[in-house]
């Protein structure tokens, strides 16, 4: 069954191997204020993705009637899933221990064959992981984990375009992680030509304007949203983790909701213009700073997804980063976790859009 | 002297910066901002083996300034190329 999802006025499907009633439909209740009807035309679907019902052994598609192989030899450090709901389910990813990155040596997903890696993306252990390859073809391989101890959870094929890919799990616990980080990565890459980023940050919005709140994992990005909501009166988060911004015929940013919301359940189909963003960054005082041109590039360049190895990729960011850094206020706050950094922020970034 | 690969000289507004777009370059995570004259020696030199010699000649061209300045000025934006790790 296929269903159908508008994200910042982007349209894009997934199809899963499974009924309308299927458990695995309801894990994904995240993408639920985001459903659309089939639109008339195709052509307005961006990206579709695509859930093989095939099972992957030893890193190979098995042939069709192959035995559906989900798991791990004994002695990995990872337990295979205990499979008692069946192919239907795709829970979170189950316990396991967080340690060294264990080696990845995939081979193409497809055929068995030879991959070329051309990005890595490993961070702290607890942390996901996500390696891109290069087939043969122009396509792309992406192996992906919810923590760098795990060994890889599913593999993705997506076109050059990224514009259709299907994802191939190797362990059904950790489907919903797999469909979303797929999903994320296809939505990054697609419309980073069309004039949208997908950033990393924590968006309040207040009075008909969106904040972003920028800064590097562990700076308090969510936790400054939260002194805005406590303290401030009339503010409502709109999304904790990966909220879009797009620019609009006129070129206004608007700042939308969507699926993606880090660790905080906040999945709301909303958007406002963009009437500021702020780079968090921790210090004993709370103290403001307007941020030149070049800080402002910067801060959305490192907050913003997608791969810029892709020509067509970089260039379009570029043009969107510029327009943001160029037309809306960036400012540095250096503060403490408190409700007084949260009213001297929210008094200077509405000065700034009287101005 | 060579630039590395995979940087990309990009307009932003009314000045100038580097970013690291390619491949090989996903953990140079630093971005260079140039003033007019150091984008113009930037596209010029850009996938070439160049020397110092070769960005004073480049000055001397379009400004027309004389060879004791334009040694300066090259030996200068060349040092802060090299310290900013931008060469192979």
């Amino acid at each position: 069954m296929k269903r159908y999802y508008k994200v910042a006025e982007h349209i894009f499907s997934l199809d899963m191997p499974y009924g309308e009633n299927a458990k695995c439909w309801s894990a994904l209740g995240n993408y639920k204020p985001f459903e659309i009807e089939a639109p008339a035309g195709e052509e307005s679907v961006i990206l579709e993705l695509t859930l093989s019902s095939a099972s992957v052994v030893d890193g190979i598609v098995a042939k069709a009637g192959a035995e559906a192989a989900v798991g791990y030899a004994a002695g990995s450090s990872v337990s295979a899933g205990s499979g008692k709901d069946g192919e239907e389910t795709i829970g979170s990813a189950e316990k396991f221990k967080v340690g060294e990155a264990v080696q990845w040596n995939p081979v193409n997903v497809l055929d068995g064959g030879a991959l070329e890696p051309v990005y890595t993306l490993l961070g702290e252990p607890d942390e996901p992981r996500l390696h891109i390859y290069r087939m043969k073809d122009g396509q792309w391989q992406v192996e992906m984990a919810p923590i760098t101890a795990m060994p890889s959870c599913a593999s993705l094929v997506m076109n050059p375009e990224s514009s259709r890919a299907t994802l191939y799990l190797k362990r059904r616990s950790a489907g919903k992680f797999a469909i979303d980080n797929a999903l994320m990565l296809m939505f990054a890459f697609r419309t980073a030509c069309m004039n949208t980023l997908e950033m990393h940050s924590s968006v309040v919005m207040k009075d008909g304007y969106a904040f972003m709140n920028l800064g590097k994992s562990g700076a308090g990005k969510s936790t400054h949203s939260r002194m805005w909501l406590e303290n401030i009166p009339g503010c409502e988060l709109l999304n904790d983790d990966n909220p879009i911004v797009r620019l609009d015929s006129e070129g206004r940013a608007i700042v939308y909701g969507s699926p993606w919301s880090g660790k905080t359940p906040c999945y709301k189909n909303m958007s406002a213009p963009l009437g500021g963003y702020v780079n968090i960054i921790q210090h004993p005082e709370n103290i403001i700073e307007r941020c030149s041109v070049f800080e402002a590039y910067a801060s959305l360049y490192s907050s913003s997804s997608g791969f810029k190895a892709v020509e067509s990729q970089a260039d379009g960011l570029h043009s969107t980063i510029e327009q943001l850094a160029l037309n809306v206020p960036c400012f540095n706050l250096k503060c403490l976790p408190n409700g007084d950094a949260a009213r001297l922020c929210c008094k200077t970034v509405f000065d700034a859009l009287e101005k | 002297m060579k630039h590395k690969e995979g940087l990309k000289l990009r307009k932003l507004g009314r000045e100038f910066i580097v970013v690291a777009e390619g491949m090989g370059l996903v953990n140079f995570n630093k971005m260079i901002s140039l003033n007019s004259t150091a984008a113009y020696l930037w596209e010029n030199v850009y996938g070439k083996d160049f020397t110092v010699e070769d960005l004073a000649k480049l000055l001397i061209d379009k400004y027309g300034i004389d060879q004791e300045l334009a040694n300066k000025d090259s030996a200068s934006i060349a040092q802060a190329w090299k310290d900013a790790e931008l060469y192979e």
